[in-house]
C-alpha cells in the first residue's frame, strides 16, 4: 500500500468513527438533564456534597462513565440504576450537554 | 429570603387486610408533628386515587411531594420511575412509556438510614396503585418540582408507626435541603 493510500485509509476511519465520540444533542441533553440536575445541576455544578461537578468535562468522559455505570463496569448505588434506564441516545445528549458548558477556574495565589 | 418550599406526603388507607396502613400512618404522623406539612390519606383504588391526588395537588400546589405507599418488605424502597398505568390504554407515538421522578436520591437514602432503617433505590414500583398515583404525580399538568415515591415496611414489631415516620420525614427532608439549594444561584459557570 502506497503512503497516499495509507493516508487515505486512516483519514477515512476517523471520518468513520469521529460521529460516534462526537454524537449528541444538547439541546434534547439539557431537557433529560432534568433527572441529574438536583445531585449535578442543570448547569453540571454539584448541588449534593457527594456528587462531582460534571459541567464542561469532556464528552468522551461522561459518555464512557454513563456507559460503565450502565453496564456495571462501574458501580455506584444511585448512578447505576439510574444508568439501567438510559439509552445510547440519552447518554449521548447528556453527555453533549453537560460538555457543552463552558467553566472558568481561578487558581489560588 | 426565599420562602420554604411547599411540600405534600400522602400515604394510603387501609385495604385488604392491612388494617392500618403503614404510610397512611406515617402520613398522619408526620402531619401532626409538622404544621406546615400537608399530608393526605388516598384511597386504594386506581381511578379514585389518581382523582384524589389531582384534588390535593390543586389545592396545595406543592413544590415538593413525596407519595408513599405500603409494600412488604422490610426495607424502605424509594422507586425512581413510575411505568404508563395499563388502564390508561396504549401509548401514541412519543408518549413516554414511563417517567422518572425527580429526587436527591443518595442524600436521601443517606438520611433514612441515618434513621436507623435500611434504605434501597428501586425501578419496579409494583404496577399496582402505588404506581399509578406515581404516574399521576409525574405527568401531572402543575407537576411538583420533586416528586418521588416512597414505599414503606408494613407495622409489626420492628417496625412501629413512630420508626416509619421518622424514615418518611428524613426522606422528605432531604428534599426541602435539595429544593433550598437548587434554587440558589449557581456559582461561576455559564452555558453556550
Amino acid at each position: 500500500m502506497t503512503p497516499i493510500a495509507r493516508a487515505a485509509l486512516f483519514l477515512g476511519a476517523l471520518a468513520v468513527s469521529a460521529p460516534a465520540l462526537a454524537a449528541g444533542d444538547p439541546v434534547e441533553g439539557k431537557t433529560k438533564a432534568g433527572m441529574c440536575r438536583i445531585c449535578h445541576g442543570i448547569d453540571g455544578v454539584a448541588r449534593n456534597p457527594e456528587a462531582p461537578n460534571i459541567g464542561g468535562e469532556h464528552f468522551v468522559y461522561l459518555q464512557n462513565q454513563l456507559r460503565n455505570f450502565r453496564s456495571g463496569k462501574r458501580t455506584h448505588e444511585v448512578m447505576s440504576v439510574i444508568a439501567e434506564g438510559l439509552s445510547d441516545e440519552d447518554i449521548d445528549d447528556l453527555s453533549a450537554w453537560y460538555s457543552s458548558i463552558k467553566f472558568s477556574v481561578t487558581v489560588p495565589e | 429570603m426565599t420562602p420554604a418550599p411547599v411540600a405534600l406526603l400522602t400515604g394510603f388507607a387501609p385495604f385488604r387486610h392491612w388494617a392500618v396502613n403503614s404510610s397512611g400512618a406515617a402520613a398522619r404522623m408526620l402531619s401532626a408533628a409538622r404544621p406546615a406539612l400537608a399530608a393526605r390519606i388516598l384511597p386504594v383504588d386506581h381511578r379514585e386515587a389518581g382523582a384524589a391526588l389531582d384534588a390535593a395537588l390543586a389545592a396545595v400546589s406543592p413544590d415538593i411531594a413525596l407519595l408513599t405507599g405500603l409494600a412488604d418488605e422490610p426495607c424502605l424502597r424509594l422507586e425512581r420511575a413510575a411505568r404508563r398505568p395499563v388502564h390508561e390504554g396504549g401509548a401514541e407515538d412519543g408518549d413516554a412509556a414511563a417517567l422518572h421522578g425527580v429526587w436527591p436520591w443518595a442524600a436521601a437514602l443517606d438520611a433514612i438510614r441515618a434513621t436507623g432503617a435500611p434504605a434501597r433505590l428501586s425501578q419496579d414500583a409494583g404496577r399496582y396503585v402505588c404506581e399509578t398515583v406515581y404516574w399521576r404525580g409525574l405527568s401531572a399538568p402543575r407537576r411538583p418540582r420533586l416528586v418521588a415515591f416512597l414505599h414503606v415496611p408494613p407495622i409489626g414489631p420492628d417496625w412501629p408507626a413512630a420508626r416509619i415516620a421518622a424514615a418518611v420525614g428524613a426522606c422528605l427532608d432531604a428534599a426541602l435541603g435539595a429544593a433550598q439549594n437548587a434554587s440558589s444561584p449557581a456559582k461561576s459557570i455559564a452555558s453556550k
